[in-house]
Formats: C-alpha cells, structure tokens, sequence
C-alpha cells in the first residue's frame, strides 16, 4: 500500500518543476519577426527600438486571393533602455510581444559608434526569450527604414534580410550571418570580429560588406567593401562558392571569370625562437565559367597555365590587401589568427595574450595561392 | 448432484428415475420421454425436443431398435450399444450427469429388464449455426477468411483444421453455477509452458460467477488489473489468429455460445501484429508493422503535441508555420483546448453512431459528420481547419490500429495526455507519458511482461517487434518445458 501512495506521489513531485507554464494561445501573440536598434540621444529617451510584428489578418491566403494590406508592423518607440521600451509596446499593442520566431536584429552604426555591443547585447542574451541564433546585421541607414522596406519574394523583412545571407555559396562577396551566439563567444573571446552590414539600394535591401568591431571598446573601428569581404573569408576559409573575375588589369587580355568549386585555407603558424610568422595557403579549385576570349583554344594541353596564374595573383592580391588592412590601418585582428596561434603555440599565446593586437600587426603573413582548374564547361565553342 | 441415486439398490425404480428428470426440468413442455418395447426390454429414450434433433433420434436410434424382431431373445441389455450405429455411445454409471446431458442435446437411453437398469447417452444434438464467415472487423487482405462462430463445436473443428497436430489439447471447464457455459483451454503441448497452462487452468476455475455469457466476459473475469485499460487478454475472431499464437507458446479459451476466442498473454507487440504481416516478403511487411507503430504513436500523441505547441511550447513551431497558424486561428472563439475536446468528442459521437446504425445508413452518417459538419464548423469559424486535420488525422491512426480493444485503450490514454498537455504543455505531456509508460512496463499479462521484447530488452525476439525478419527454413525451436 504504502508503495502505491509512492507511485501516485512521484509523478505529482514533478508538477513542481513545471517553472513558467502558463498557457498563451498563438493567436494571442504578437510574433516578433525583427528588431532594429537605434541610438537617439535626446533629452527625453536615449535609445529608440523598432519591433516588426507579424499581422497574421493580412496574410495572403490561397482562399482570399489577393492582400488586404502589409503582413507586418513596425513599431518604433523610444526608451532609456531596451526592456522598457519592450514593455511600452504594452501601450499600444493588444498582444504581448514574442521573441521566440525572431528572424534577424539590425543595429545602427550610430549605436555602435557611441555604445560598446557587448552592453547592447547583454539583455538579448540574458533573456530566455531570445534564441542565440538570431542574426545580428548593422546598417549605415535609418533602421527603421530598413525594416520597412517591402520584400519582394519573402512576405517580412525580417526574413529577407535574414536570408540573404543564404547566398554565401553563390558570391564571394556576402559575409555570412553572425548570431547572437557568435557574437557572445567572440566577446567573452575579447577578439575582433565583423558584422554583416545592410543598407537600401533602389529601395531594396542589400548585403554591402561588413562592419569591424574592435577587442579594444567594443565599438565601430572600420567598414570592409563587399570585394574585402571576399577577401576575409579567403583568410577564414569560409569560401564556399563564388566567381574570381581576372580583368584585363590583370591579364592583358579579354576578362575571364571563373567560378568556385571548392577551397580551402590553411594557417599555419609558425615559431622560431619567439619570432612569430604565419603561412597561409589557399588551396582550391576552380572552373572556367566565362571566358571574353573565344580565340583560346582549351584542347591544347596547357590552356589553363597563363588562366591559373592569373587568377591566383588576383586572389593573392586580394588576400593581401584585407591582412594589410587588418594588420596596417586597424592593427585588429579579425581575421581570427589568434585562434591558430592559441592552439599551436598555446606558450607563446599565454605570455603574448595581452599585447596580441600590437604583436599582430607586425607579423609576417606568407601567402600561398594555388588553384586547380578543373574543367571549361559543358561546350567549348571552339 | 441433483439427482439423488440409492447405491445399495442398483435397479432403482425406472420410472423414478424417469420422473427424477421431469422433475428437474420443472415438467418443461419440451422434455420428451418415448417409450417401446424390444424383445424382453423396456426402452426408454428421454431428450429435450428443442435441441435435439429427431432425424438422427429417428435413424439412429429408433429404427435400427424397432427392426429388431420380436422373438430374438438373444439381446442382452449389455448388447444394445451395439445395435445402434452410432460413433459415440455412453454408458452413464453417473446418474447426476444426465441432465448435463439433456442439456447438451444428447438423448438418454433408459434400458431396463427384469433385473437391471442401464443407461446410455447418445450426442444426438441439433445446431443452429451460421456458416464460419470472414469477422467484419477483423478482415484481412490476404489470410485464411474463415472465423469462428457461436457454435464451439465448430470453433474447435476449425482449430483443428488449421493445426493439424497430436500435440492439439482442448481441456473442457465448466462455468457458471446458475447457467452453465463450457470453457475450452486449448494450448499445443510441448510449445507451451507449463506454468502458464496451470495459471491459466487456475484463474479459470477459480472464476465464481452465476453465469458467464460470452468471450469478452470472461476476459474481464480473469483479467488482474482491474484499473487499466490495457486487454490482458487479447480477443479475436479468426481461427488464423488463435493458430499463430497457438504455435508461439500461447493458450487460447474458447467459450461456448461465443465467437469470440482469448488469448494469452497478451503483449502490446503482438496486439499491433496482424496476420497480414506473415504473408508477405518481410522488407514490405516490416514496413507495414514500422507503420502501425508510428500509426500507435500518433494516435496517442498527435492532439497533445497540437495543443502543446499552439498553446505553451510557440518558439518549437517552424516560423512559416507558427505565422499561417496564428492566421487560421484568428477569430476562432475558443482556446485550442477546448477546442480540441470540442472536436474529439465530435469523432466521438460520429463514431459511436456509426456503429449503432445498420450499415446503409451508416455511410450517411460519416458524410454528414466528415463533410457538413466539419466543413462548416470550419467555415464559420469555430474551430480552426488545423484543428479539424489534427482531430481527423488521429481518428484515422486509430482505425489503423489493428486490434480494437487496443485501439479503445489507445483512445482512452489519448484524452489523458491531451488533458495533461492542455494543463502543462509538452512538459505534461511529458509527465503522462511518464506514468503510462510506468503502468506499461509493471503490466503484466499472465505474469509475461506487457512491453516484451522491449522491456525487458530482449533483442533476439526483436525479430518480430518492430521488424519483422525473414523466415529461416530448418531453424528448430526448442521446447519450452525442458
């Protein structure tokens, strides 16, 4: 008997772990697609933070036909600090606000030139509602202007900023997404690090580069244009697709574009005595995709010598000019060389971790291209 | 018992004994007595008419007996079994069981000459049967279509029909002290434990009831656990079935005036197995059973899991979905729920009504329940058209359920999760699932583990669990007793 009273009471001690249960219907919330955060600086508010909820009655169905009006609202309200302008949205919107389908953050350059973004940060990832895959953007526009422009394919801004990014294997020039999670261990990592940034172009969003944070405040220390992008993520090995264009700066010839199979970085540092170098290699293969030049004739054993040299020196080049930016204009280490050194030197890390970012900039990097062209096509019009 | 029979006074009074029976039979009006003459001896035959059948009590009985001449005084009242051409002739020693007899339909054959009285019983019953038909709820695609009927006579023919073996035992009980009802335990000795036989045999005769009136009772009578809702005894209707088992190791009870056979144990396993699954190549057949467990899981699980993520758990629904949910609720009126009960007992009611209503009409009510009242229940916007798929779906997983009791327990298991879920989300659901499947694994049917092969684990029977593996030729099984 007394075991059976036990069988009963087990199961209802586990009704007090149950924590915060109570039930919400779904159609009593106000989805959260996107926030955008904006630095104000006024008397009465300092911080002004836009929330795009979802409007579930406008949403084209296959039944109704054609929209009644946008699926989404923003809302843009002013407040000393980010919860507090959250639970204004209490004045003037019937459903609470509900993280949990957060698609993407946008944060102004404003803000981060005058705001570290480990302090913005904090109460993102400090509440439960929050995912730590949330993707952080930065934008030079107004971010409320950002998030009201209307997408053409996806029916939120939200989604469309957030899947832009989905393009990585199709441009050497889009930075790939950094969310919340990244960015908490990068600042608990005390390292430089970029931000995905958008702007409007033609009023259509736009994936143009990439902000840098630096270790030091936590803030803005420069811009990367799309091309150094793509030179970034040659250094991170994070290349999964795109085009090498050699122009006729390069070549002397017609311009030939070649498209990306498969690449991959090495880094490796290397120690002598404490004299610290790093040897980067690049290794990749390649296709002939566009060719202006319809005399080559690519039967003939050797077409691709004068092709391969070529594109190697543009990428070279390009490697080059992102490390001497890094190294020369902000002495940040973004390029996550730290990493490699911590794992393969961890001696000289440990006595090197504090000056890391003046012991950076003087060390010798020794690139290494070499790419394989693997093919020309389907036809060759020869 | 009841009748009473002298033993110092072997040749009691004939037509006491006769009047005897008339007595215990209340003077019924069927109870009939013939009486002739054959040479020296005086023939008495008593039946009950209604069950009887009077062309065999005419050709076996009375005519050979009357083409006897007259002046032959050669017949012995010990030879008169032989002058009857009949299979089955008893002598009764036991007066007490002739009214067993009578009852069973057999006639009672009162011999007397001038010093001795002896009595013979002979099966001359009558059967009201219908043909052995394929059971309507039980229908297989490509089995045996024979199933057992109200006759246990022809039960049992059917049985051994389908086993042709020596190893074959039917062991007979008798139940009930009002109405008595006869109980076959029917097991293959030698693939049978012993033990099971026994408790089987035990709870059996430890059944005290006035009467027992069908299979489905008498599974009840002997099941342990009162409270759950799980069959420990699984009920069936085709012979195919009863076979399978029977060779697995398993007893079988038939009763008698029942269609319906037991059989133990049962496991959760072999209540989600149909025939079906032998008769095809296993990878196609393995698929089929992979289905019925997803099948189970569903029927269970599917409108908790609904409630839990619309209601508690938005953040686990996929972004595209949480955004068109949140549009096809809007305006619905009542919390998903009661929704969902709502629509439950609507399946409910519709399925309760279509078995009630004869066949023909039963079609119009799934079409007025499916078409009109779903489709307008949706179109006026009082449930939401995810809830009517959610609520749909899972009454189609339970029709899918092979077994009907497990299918009713699986109903009734589904509303306690639901209602757990509506209260804490999946973190309840959680919980209920946690005490069911406690109660599953303490569940025992004839002291063998409900959830066996799977707890306790035993993977070499995993062969016909969720899979069901090929047939090897040649692999012997041993006997279980040794």
């Amino acid at each position: 008997m007394k075991r059976k009273h036990l069988m009963v009471l087990i199961p209802l001690l586990l009704l007090n772990l149950s924590a915060c249960w109570d039930s919400d219907e779904i159609e009593d919330l106000g989805i959260i697609m996107a926030i955008g955060l904006d630095f104000l600086d006024e008397e009465s508010a300092r911080y002004s933070m836009t929330n795009q909820y979802v409007v579930p009655n406008n949403i084209p169905s296959s039944q109704t036909g054609g929209s009644v009006g946008t699926p989404y609202q923003n809302m843009t309200l002013n407040g000393d600090s980010f919860l507090s302008i959250i639970r204004q949205n209490s004045l003037e919107s019937d459903r609470p606000p509900n993280y949990t389908h957060l698609k993407s953050m946008v944060v102004s350059e404003k803000l981060l030139r005058n705001e570290p973004i480990n302090n913005i940060i904090s109460f993102f990832l400090r509440d439960h509602e929050f995912r730590r895959t949330v993707p952080v953007f930065i934008t030079r526009e107004n971010v409320e202007d950002i998030l009201s422009i209307e997408p053409t394919k996806e029916m939120f801004p939200a989604v469309q900023i957030k899947e832009l990014t989905q393009n990585i294997d199709r441009s050497l020039n889009v930075q790939d997404n950094l969310d919340f999670g990244d960015l908490s261990k990068h600042i608990s990592d005390r390292s430089s690090f970029v931000i995905p940034e958008v702007s409007i172009n033609q009023n259509r969003i736009r994936l143009t580069g990439a902000a840098i944070i630096s270790n030091l405040d936590h803030k803005i220390a420069g811009w990367l244009k799309p091309d150094e992008v793509g030179g970034l993520k040659w250094i991170k090995d994070t290349v999964q697709g795109g085009v090498v264009t050699i122009d006729e700066e390069h070549s002397g010839e017609e311009p030939v574009i070649l498209e990306i199979n498969k690449s991959n970085t090495k880094i490796e540092p290397v120690l002598k005595g404490d004299q610290l170098s790093i040897n980067l290699s690049v290794n990749a293969s390649l296709r002939l995709a566009e060719d202006w030049n319809v005399e080559r004739n690519v039967f003939k054993p050797g077409w691709d010598k004068e092709i391969k040299k070529n594109s190697e020196a543009v990428v070279k080049e390009s490697i080059e000019h992102v490390i001497s930016l890094a190294q020369k204009e902000y002495g940040l280490d973004f390029l996550e060389f730290y990493t490699w050194v911590r794992i393969q030197h961890p001696d000289y890390w440990m006595k090197h971790e504090k000056e890391w970012n003046s012991k950076f900039s003087d060390v010798p990097v020794n690139v290494d291209v070499d790419f394989t062209l693997t093919g020309y096509g389907t036809q060759d019009i020869n | 018992m009841r009748i009473r029979r002298s033993k110092h006074n072997k040749t009691t009074n004939s037509s006491t004994l006769e009047n005897q029976i008339k007595l215990e039979f209340h003077n019924t009006s069927d109870l009939q007595f013939k009486k002739f003459k054959v040479a020296s001896l005086d023939i008495t035959l008593a039946f009950l008419k209604d069950i009887s059948d009077p062309i065999i009590i005419q050709k076996t009985i009375i005519s050979p007996l009357l083409t006897v001449s007259d002046g032959d005084n050669s017949i012995q009242i010990e030879g008169l079994p032989d002058l009857l051409p009949i299979a089955s002739i008893q002598k009764v020693t036991d007066y007490n069981s002739i009214t067993e007899h009578v009852m069973d339909g057999c006639t009672i054959i009162i011999v007397r000459d001038k010093q001795t009285q002896n009595v013979y019983v002979v099966d001359t019953i009558k059967f009201i049967k219908r043909t052995p038909d394929e059971p309507v709820n039980e229908p297989t695609i490509s089995g045996p279509r024979d199933g057992f009927i109200e006759c246990i006579q022809d039960n049992k023919t059917l049985l051994r029909m389908h086993l042709k073996s020596k190893d074959l035992i039917f062991e007979k009980f008798t139940l009930g002290t009002d109405v008595s009802t006869y109980i076959y335990l029917v097991y293959l000795r030698g693939k049978t434990k012993e033990t099971l036989i026994q408790e089987v045999r035990d709870r059996v005769s430890s059944v005290e009831v006035d009467y027992v009136k069908d299979g489905a009772i008498l599974a009840q009578l002997l099941e342990r656990n009162k409270f759950s809702v799980f069959p420990e005894l699984t009920s069936t209707q085709t012979p195919t079935k009863v076979a399978n088992a029977l060779l697995e190791g398993r007893v079988s009870l038939l009763t008698d005036g029942s269609p319906t056979a037991l059989i133990a144990p049962t496991t959760l396993n072999m209540l989600l197995q149909t025939p079906d699954d032998y008769h095809f190549k296993w990878i196609p057949a393995s698929l089929i059973r992979m289905l019925t467990y997803i099948t189970a899981f569903i029927s269970v699980l599917l409108p908790a899991t609904y409630i839990s993520l619309v209601s508690f758990q938005h953040g686990l629904i996929p972004t595209s979905l949480a955004v068109s949910l949140s549009k096809t609720r809007e305006g619905v009126p009542f919390p998903s729920v009661i929704e969902a009960f709502l629509m439950e007992l609507t399946i409910e009611i519709l399925r309760e009504a279509g078995v009630r209503l004869p066949k023909p009409i039963g079609s119009t009510v799934s079409i007025v329940g499916a078409i009109v009242i779903g489709e307008t229940a949706v179109s006026s916007g009082i449930v939401s058209p995810m809830m009517v798929m959610v609520i749909s779906f899972t009454a189609i997983c339970s029709f899918a359920i092979p077994n009907y009791q497990l299918s009713l327990a699986l109903r009734t298991i589904r509303f306690f999760i639901l209602f757990s879920a509506a209260t804490l989300g999946i973190y309840g659901m959680l919980i209920a699932i946690f005490i069911v499947s406690t109660h599953l694994v303490k569940l025992r049917s004839f002291s063998v583990p409900y959830l066996e092969p799977f707890a306790p684990i035993n993977i070499k029977e995993w062969k016909d669990g969720f899979i069901r593996l090929y047939f090897k030729a040649g692999a012997k099984e041993d006997n279980v007793n040794e």
